[in-house]
């Protein structure tokens, strides 16, 4: 589904990604762990095509294409959906103009005409219900005023809605406790076709008893230094990163 | 023709269609222009908007007996309103009806068939020693009237559309004279548009009271030619409980400038004044306002904003005054402005004068450009660019379309602000 070759970027004239290669193939789970500042979200917004990250070398293969000419709104109508690890308030502009655009938008691509008012008032209310959203957020402005448990269940909301084919959740377990880790994990779950993929950034091994991955990727001073099964994981919730600094990178 | 020209015009014109008590107030406002002439940018209220290059230029009168009819599908329709039509200044229909609770029609016949109010209030609450104010006290000899007996509870809006229609640079003036009674509820719609190319001036002059415990809403669209120039100034009177909600949307037009004094001379009362300013290319907008606190335990609200592209210049100056005896006063002043590119320029001034111990004022104002985080965030759900930006655009401006109470209005406000930015 999407191949990364020797992916390198910047910010700010700084080199964050030095040399990133990683294949994940529809039905996969994989896990991009790291110690801070690795380059974990950069990796997540390049992808997704944020303009602050300069990309200087390497290549990025989504479903034949290549992603990294495309626009952020091209990537995510071909199926790409980055769930924000801070997602952002946009005060005055509702959550039901934002996806009904959002969903317009997707439909415009596909060739299709704008979703009828009632099928997509449907839709919000089926999604809602799918991942726990509490439905009277969906009238508020996008994101103003929701707790941090709310912010990232809306992150997992719209992305029920648009229907990715690869998502990446950016620390989405950050800021969330147990039981709003779980609901969250849950709706992901619900989510995961053979047809998709996920990837998921994390600091933190707890988001990987919810949703276990079938790789797991150490990410260490732009570079993936270690890649093998969960088991990978749960070996880094005992080990820390600190063994990263003894190795010679 | 200069404005001198004009006034002569008005002198000859006057006397046939407006009673003495009105007629009066001309040769002293016209001395007044006479000795000091027009505000150029050494004057502060006028520093970045001098008014003198522009009422020194050459006009045409404006036929106060003429009228012709325009093209409708320039209108907003409001389907529920009652409206009265001005082109140029003149009132269409030459009428005073009784509709719905309101009393309305053109000054002219006000003068005399409601000789008892308009006499009671006609230049009672302009500021004569402001020189587009005094010209228009000089030489207006037009205008709309609309009156509210006490305790009468409108059931529909009031609609003004005033229109500009000339292929030549005429000079229009109105001096509209409204009256809210006691206890009476009323909802005013003022809707200013240009039909027309030309380089034509309006000086627009409206003095509007409010008795106690009356609830006024009034809203106001400037939507006109880039080559218009809209002169106009609100002076407003609340007495004892009223409450008043000023919404001033400005799209259109070359130049304006709006002068909103609102003046709270008996306790209780309340006052929300919203701005709204989208503009670009060259657009030169210039509000001022200005909130008389000279009465205890009132309260005013004043947000103006602005999305300003390509050239534009906007102004904000925003004066309150709370006077000794106005304790317990409540004031709250905000201005936030989006510039879209760096061509764009904002001047802002808060001015709050404060003579009273226990009061509560606030005063802010914001500089910025559309949030790049959020332009991001929508671009990665698939949302264009420029969709993006005009969702961003939208929201910043809802904060006071919602003020407008009347759907239908909102709906043809947004439309405009709508083609506006995707232009």
């Amino acid at each position: 589904m999407i191949k990364i070759t020797d992916l390198h970027a910047n910010v700010e004239g700084k080199e964050i990604l030095k040399g990133i290669n990683l294949e994940v193939r529809a039905g996969e789970i994989h896990a991009i762990m790291g110690p801070n500042g690795s380059g974990k979200s950069t990796l997540a917004s390049v992808i997704a095509g944020r303009d602050s990250f300069e990309v200087t070398q390497g290549e990025i293969e989504f479903e034949g294409k290549n992603l990294l000419e495309m626009s952020p709104e091209d990537r995510a109508n071909a199926g790409i959906f980055l769930s924000f690890q801070y997602p952002v308030e946009i005060p005055g502009v509702s959550m039901t103009n934002f996806m009904k655009a959002a969903v317009n938008e997707q439909r415009k691509y596909k060739g299709l005409e704008p979703i009828k008012p009632a099928e997509f008032l449907k839709m919000l209310r089926e999604k809602a219900a799918l991942t726990g959203m509490d439905s009277t957020l969906i009238s508020r402005p996008v994101n103003e005023g929701f707790s941090g448990g709310e912010k990232k269940r809306n992150e997992i909301f719209q992305m029920a809605i648009l229907d990715p084919k690869l998502a990446i959740l950016d620390e989405t377990d950050s800021g969330l406790d147990i039981d709003a880790l779980r609901i969250v994990s849950e709706g992901v779950n619900k989510l995961k076709s053979p047809d998709n993929a996920l990837i998921l950034v994390t600091h933190y091994q707890r988001l990987l008893d919810y949703i276990v991955p079938d790789f797991v990727h150490v990410l260490y001073k732009g570079k993936i230094v270690k890649s093998a099964g969960k088991e990978l994981a749960l070996e880094l919730e005992e080990k820390g990163y600190d063994w990263l600094k003894d190795m010679d990178i | 023709m200069s404005y001198k020209d004009i006034y002569d015009i008005a002198a000859n014109l006057s006397e046939s269609l407006f009673p003495c008590y009105i007629n009066c107030f001309r040769d002293k406002a016209f001395d007044k222009i006479k000795n000091s002439g027009f505000p150029d940018f050494k004057q502060e209220k006028y520093k970045y908007t001098p008014l003198a290059s522009i009422f020194e230029g050459e006009y045409l009168p404006v036929n106060p007996y003429e009228w012709k009819k325009p093209a409708e599908s320039d209108f907003p329709e409001v389907s529920d309103a009652i409206k009265i039509y001005t082109v140029n200044g003149v009132c269409i229909n030459n009428e005073i009806k009784s509709e719905s609770g309101f009393v309305y029609g053109s000054l002219v016949l006000a003068s005399r068939e409601c000789e008892e109010i308009v006499e009671k209030h006609y230049n009672h609450l302009a500021d004569n020693t402001d020189l587009p104010a005094a010209l228009n006290i000089a030489t207006a000899l037009s205008g709309v009237f609309v009156a509210v007996a006490p305790g009468v509870e409108t059931t529909r809006p009031l609609m003004i559309i005033n229109i500009v229609d000339s292929d030549s640079n005429i000079f229009s003036q109105q001096h509209n004279l409204f009256v809210f009674g006691e206890n009476s509820i009323a909802e005013i719609i003022e809707c200013n548009i240009g039909i027309s190319d030309a380089s034509t001036l309006t000086n627009n002059l409206s003095e509007i009271v409010i008795a106690q415990n009356a609830q006024v809403d009034f809203t106001r669209v400037h939507d006109k030619g880039l080559l218009s120039k809209h002169v106009s100034a609100d002076y407003i009177r609340q007495y004892e409980g009223s409450s008043f909600n000023h919404s001033n949307i400005i799209v259109g037009g070359g130049l304006v400038r709006q002068n909103t004094e609102v003046h709270l001379i008996e306790k209780h009362c309340y006052s929300n004044l919203y701005g709204l300013v989208i503009a670009d290319e060259k657009q030169h907008v210039d509000n001022y306002t200005f909130i008389d606190h000279a009465a205890p335990e009132c309260q005013s609200n004043e947000l103006y904003k602005s999305i300003l592209n390509d050239k534009a210049v906007n102004v904000f100056n925003g004066r309150i005054l709370v006077r000794p005896d106005a304790q317990k006063t409540a004031a709250y002043q905000s201005n936030k402005n989006v510039l879209l590119n760096t061509g764009a320029k904002i001047y802002t001034k808060p001015q709050l004068e404060i003579y009273a111990d226990d009061v509560k004022c606030s005063h802010g104002a914001t500089v910025g450009q559309l949030n790049e985080e959020a332009m991001f965030y929508m671009q990665s759900r698939g949302i264009s660019k420029s969709t993006a930006q005009l969702l961003l655009m939208s929201g910043f401006a809802n904060e006071i379309l919602d003020k407008i109470k009347n759907p239908e209005f909102k709906e043809f406000v947004l439309s405009r602000i709508e083609k506006k930015i995707r232009n």
